[in-house]
């Protein structure tokens, strides 16, 4: 045997024994590249509804018209949304709330969401339904939803099965009702450049980590990584934007499960009579009026303000947006509960 | 102290291999000598890569190699990869060849949010047939992220300022591929072909760009051989 040959031997050995060794710091491990969720850290504010242990808060007068703030995603969490606590000043009871598996709300494991098939997603209207049943301190309480993106889609999902427990819903930008204009909404404000710097960002990180089917901790930092910033959107960009923790597991179950079963968010829709307030962005260049214009066909009475200036998030994110456009239009449409 | 147990390892195993990543050549070409390459393709990116080999001759022929790759983009060199290792021919019969190959691999990562720089290493067998003007062949392999350096951004430590940076180990990563191998020769040149399937060590997910494809010219500097 050459002294090459040798050598080559050699260094496979030394690889492969450093590799077989333990160590140090874990990727895996929450509190190191992703905070602790509510079920690990005892600190972070919590309510416990249908078996799972949510990060909620809630501001304002308990007797109040409640407003239920819900957020994008899948998977996102309602840090961003934290502006709407300004009704809670102007004499509402606000609430915020993670969604399972989502933000610093407890996991599960993907296979707790994919094997209910169709009705994965009905997990999600029932944990609005009890959160809603938390914070409701009496049966005279209004109720109002705000969700913004998936947060809408979900909201208007809700009302549409439930009109009767709703009076009142504000929706921000929701991809699509149909699932069929989610794909292509979604197809429309993920697309880049394969030359471009935006495809190295979702793709190059692949091989620097892994994460295996419920390493929650991983992928939630690589979802964190991927979904940094969207020029088409302005998430991120030229929207300010923050968040806590990406929720991948839940993201990807309801993903899979709306394009294996055409989720429809509208269903039911019609039902509901009470006139709906609708924003959307100038600079979401996946969200031109003619978009809105077919979103918003599906609820029965609807006030449309496109907000100048800004994009996805920054209808809520953007302080300016906010003070001078959203939250004047929400007061006006709240004012009446 | 790890870490640094780890990179001395890691620079005592790159002299001894004296560098290298596994390019694609045609192993019935009997000269010795200096082989550089080009190629482009996909493989975690749009990637471009310059490589260099230095190839012996004999029963069993090694290649010593040395890339250097970096993903398209605007920021060009933010994203980058280097490998270097030794491939070797372990079977020999007929026109077929057998070869096995280790690299040693540095790359960086960066976005808005963090800068991760990892020390990995690959290795990968193939099995095909190689004549004097073509050869194809099957590859399998096997990525490892072994030590990886997350530095994050003002950005990201704003969202979450309690962040651990530094290394992180044991292993973060790992991917398996498997495909084919296959090209032409013509004179000193050579033009090459790979591609194929990339899948998570879990054998169940798989990257964002779930597959390989590589096209690469070859330019061969043959050594005096002695006989």
């Amino acid at each position: 045997m050459t002294i090459k040959q040798s050598s080559f031997i050699l260094a496979i050995i030394a690889m492969l024994a450093y590799s077989c060794s333990t160590k140090d710091k874990y990727i895996n491990e929450p509190g190191n590249l992703v905070p602790k969720t509510a079920d690990e850290d005892q600190s972070i504010p919590s309510i416990r509804v249908n078996g799972s242990l949510l990060h909620s808060e809630a501001f304002g007068p308990e007797n109040a018209p409640l407003i239920v703030a819900i957020h994008g995603g899948p998977g996102g969490d309602y840090r961003y949304l934290l502006n709407c606590r300004e009704l809670a000043v102007k004499g509402y009871r606000v609430v915020f709330y993670d969604q399972r598996g989502s933000g610093l709300s407890q996991r599960f494991p993907r296979k707790s969401f994919t094997s209910l098939g169709e009705k994965a997603v009905d997990l999600m209207y029932d944990e609005l339904g009890a959160v809603i049943a938390y914070y409701k301190k009496n049966p005279q309480q209004k109720v109002i939803l705000l969700g913004h993106s998936w947060g809408g889609m979900l909201a208007s999902g809700y009302v549409g099965r439930n009109p009767e427990l709703v009076d009142g819903l504000i929706v921000c930008e929701p991809g699509g009702l149909k699932w069929a204009d989610v794909e292509d909404y979604v197809k429309r404000s993920r697309s880049f450049n394969i030359w471009g710097e935006a495809l190295n960002n979702v793709t190059y990180l692949d091989q620097f980590i892994t994460g295996k089917e419920d390493q929650h901790a991983i992928l939630d930092y690589k979802m964190a990584m991927l979904s940094s910033r969207n020029e088409i959107t302005g998430e991120a960009d030229f929207d300010p934007g923050s968040s806590w923790r990406d929720g991948a597991i839940i993201s990807g179950a309801l993903y899979e499960t709306g394009e294996k079963y055409k989720t429809d968010f509208s269903k039911g829709l019609n039902r509901f009579n009470k006139p709906v307030l609708f924003f959307f962005s100038e600079k979401n260049k996946a969200y031109p009026d003619s978009w809105a214009g077919k979103i918003t066909a599906a609820y029965n009475t609807v006030e449309k303000i496109k907000v100048a200036g800004v994009g996805h998030d920054g209808i809520i994110t953007n302080t300016q947006a906010w003070q001078q456009i959203t939250l004047p239009a929400i007061l006006e449409y709240v004012k009446n509960f | 102290m790890k870490a640094r147990a780890f990179c001395t390892l890691y620079v005592c195993v790159y002299l001894i291999t004296n560098t290298l990543s596994a390019q694609t050549i045609n192993w019935a070409n009997p000269q010795k000598g200096h082989v550089v390459n080009a190629n482009i393709g996909a493989n975690y990116g749009i990637i471009y890569r310059v490589g260099y080999g230095y190839k012996t001759v004999g029963r069993l022929p090694l290649m010593a190699t040395l890339s250097f790759s970096v993903p398209s983009g605007d920021q060009l060199f933010d994203d980058f990869a280097t490998h270097y290792g030794l491939e070797m021919v372990f079977l020999k019969w007929r026109h077929i060849r057998g070869t096995a190959a280790i690299q040693g691999i540095y790359r960086r990562f960066r976005n808005d949010l963090v800068t991760a720089k990892n020390f990995g290493a690959g290795l990968s067998v193939s099995l095909g047939v190689y004549k004097l003007r073509w050869f194809a062949a099957a590859e399998t392999g096997f990525d490892k992220a072994i030590i990886t350096h997350f530095q994050h951004s003002d950005v990201y430590e704003e969202e979450f300022p309690l962040v651990k940076n530094g290394w992180y180990n044991p292993a973060t990563g790992g991917n398996f591929n498997y495909g084919l191998r296959t090209g032409l020769s013509f004179k000193n040149n050579e033009l090459t072909l790979r591609l194929g399937s990339i899948v998570n060590e879990d054998f169940k997910s798989k990257p964002m760009l779930p597959f390989y494809l590589q096209l690469g010219f070859n330019y061969s500097i043959a050594s005096r051989a002695k006989h």
